[in-house]
């Protein structure tokens, strides 16, 4: 059964980081989320591994981790007293810095699902399921979200040009 | 993933994800399992003892009281340390700021005997209608779990949903009271309140038809809810109709869910404030290291453990109204409760007492619950406190 954690968390991992880091727009909360909800699939993953999806389970809980505000207030904190402050991280390209921007000032839902979409590689079906909301509206948050996040990449030239 | 380069959306997310992975260390799975472990302790925790042990018990002798057992001497001294309380309302917070959830996988809601528990991260499973968790604002933590209570096994969700000290249980409340049935998954459903006695802080109740669904085996069919919030908690009740194997099963009746909730109630004081049930004594609220006290051990366990519950010595300490603390092996001298080896990490809830007698007396009301969970526990010891906050 661990051998089975063991080769979903390496799969996984890192695309989980990706997709919470593009959602919450810092690297160190989205590897402490992640980290979190893998914990928390260990320690159930007698349940989690019979799931159809169970990296949809870890999104999920990733995601729910990232939101929540007491965890962002406590995250800092709980890092320099545990582990001494962090290693420095890498400056971003300035083009992951635009995007990641971009994103964030997306409102939420539509953030989430083009999280989802186009880095975690869930279907809108899927997403629809993770989200409890119709297709529809999952299709409509993704085209709005293209649409506002191509506005703020592009530039002027190119959008006019198009 | 596949991308379409000349699409400059998917072209930037696509470069977040490569840009990302690449950067992104996948710590060793120890680190994760440490966590899941720590996790698991840190959920024990009852702020109320912030407490460090300065150093280990010597020959502490312990046992239940049975006969009466002289102390040992006490061992290295300790610098003189400010006394602790219990702090009002911090109960189910451990010292980094998380409200402790595991808890709840004792049978804090309803009926003694829990047939299923789910964590909050599963509740979308078992979302009757779709039920809407932004109803219920920034909850700190939340759980939902089925029960099938009454006769027929009527199922039950119960869901209780815990803030913290800097979110609003009673604006999240006033939001829930406002719509219960949209909370609930059924925005478009005819509701009338049915006659319930006021719950905890304040409640409300209701029965709403089912709506067309399906093949329509449902439909029209009575369901019932109750929400009450006891401080920083609210707790809803739902009871619908569902399909049993061999047809209809009907919701719990309204006389059952109020039977749930006022068993419930004393427990959820947890998140108020709790009062000795009338006729038992008041615990200590200020102790010094050094006191000389009576403890009343309500559970111990092994942070490594997996199957151990300390939810249940909470449970049973809310329900006859006390707010157990949460000790470390060697806070006390004299109640010597670790395996051997096994010291650092064993925790345990206790209840303080300046008087054997009044030890005794809550040590009797608990063991009245009759709560095999419980194991040889309660359990009383004369000790000499050395904890400090």
């Amino acid at each position: 059964m661990i051998d089975g954690f063991s080769g979903f968390y390496g799969a996984t991992y890192a695309g989980l980081v990706a997709q919470l880091y593009a959602y919450c727009g810092d690297h160190g909360e989205a590897q402490d989320a992640a980290q979190e909800a893998y914990a928390r699939a260990w320690t159930r993953w007698r349940h989690v591994s019979a799931m159809d999806d169970p990296r949809a389970w870890v999104a999920r809980v990733g995601y729910n981790l990232v939101i929540s505000r007491w965890r962002r207030a406590r995250t800092v904190a709980k890092t320099l007293v545990r582990h001494g402050p962090p290693p420095p991280v890498p400056e971003p390209d300035p083009g992951l810095a635009d995007t990641v921007a971009a994103l964030r000032r997306l409102p939420v839902a539509q953030r989430r699902a083009l999280t989802m979409f186009y880095l975690g590689g869930f279907s809108v079906a899927e997403i629809a399921s993770l989200e409890g909301v119709a297709e529809g509206t999952v299709k409509a948050r993704l085209s709005r979200g293209r649409q506002a996040l191509a506005a703020t990449l592009m530039p002027a030239k190119e959008v006019t040009a198009s | 993933m596949s991308t379409n380069e000349a699409d400059p959306v998917e072209r930037a997310l696509a470069h977040v994800y490569r840009a990302t992975t690449a950067r992104t260390v996948t710590p060793e799975l120890g680190a994760i399992v440490s966590r899941a472990r720590r996790r698991r302790a840190s959920h024990a925790i009852l702020a109320g003892v912030a407490a460090l042990v300065a150093v280990a018990v010597g020959a502490a002798i312990g046992g239940p009281l049975g006969g009466h057992q002289t102390l040992p001497p006490v061992g290295p001294t300790v610098s003189p340390s400010p006394t602790f309380t219990v702090p009002e309302g911090m109960m189910l917070i451990d010292p980094t700021g998380h409200v402790y959830s595991g808890f709840l996988d004792s049978p804090l809601l309803g009926p003694r005997n829990a047939d299923l528990v789910r964590d909050e991260n599963d509740r979308d499973e078992y979302r009757v209608g779709g039920a809407l968790a932004q109803c219920y604002g920034d909850p700190d933590d939340q759980m939902t779990v089925l029960r099938g209570i009454g006769e027929n096994a009527a199922p039950v969700w119960v869901s209780l949903y815990v803030y913290g000290p800097n979110t609003d249980a009673e604006a999240a409340f006033a939001a829930v009271a406002a719509d219960l049935r949209a909370c609930l998954g059924f925005p478009d459903a005819q509701a009338s309140p049915f006659p319930a006695q006021p719950y905890g802080d304040e409640s409300v109740a209701l029965t709403f038809l089912m709506p067309q669904d399906g093949a329509g085996e449902l439909a029209g069919r009575p369901a019932h809810a109750i929400a009450v919030r006891v401080g920083r908690a609210i707790a809803v009740v739902l009871s619908t109709p569902a399909h049993g194997y061999t047809g209809v099963l009907e919701a719990a009746t309204p006389s059952d869910l109020d039977a749930l909730v006022r068993e419930s109630l004393p427990r959820l004081c947890l998140y108020r404030g709790c009062t000795p049930a009338p006729g038992l004594p008041a615990q200590l609220e200020q102790i010094s290291p050094g006191d000389h006290v009576w403890l009343v051990v309500l559970y111990v366990n092994d942070i490594d453990d997996e199957e151990a519950r300390p939810g249940h010595g909470l449970v049973a300490a809310a329900q006859v109204g006390y707010r157990p603390v949460q000790a470390m092996q060697g806070c006390d001298v004299g109640a010597d409760l670790a395996a051997p080896g096994r010291e650092e990490a064993t925790r345990y809830l206790a209840l303080y007492f300046a008087e054997r007698e009044e030890a005794e007396v809550a040590a009797a009301a608990v063991r009245d619950l009759g709560m095999a969970e419980l194991g040889p526990y309660p359990q009383v010891y004369e000790v000499q406190t050395r904890c400090s906050g």
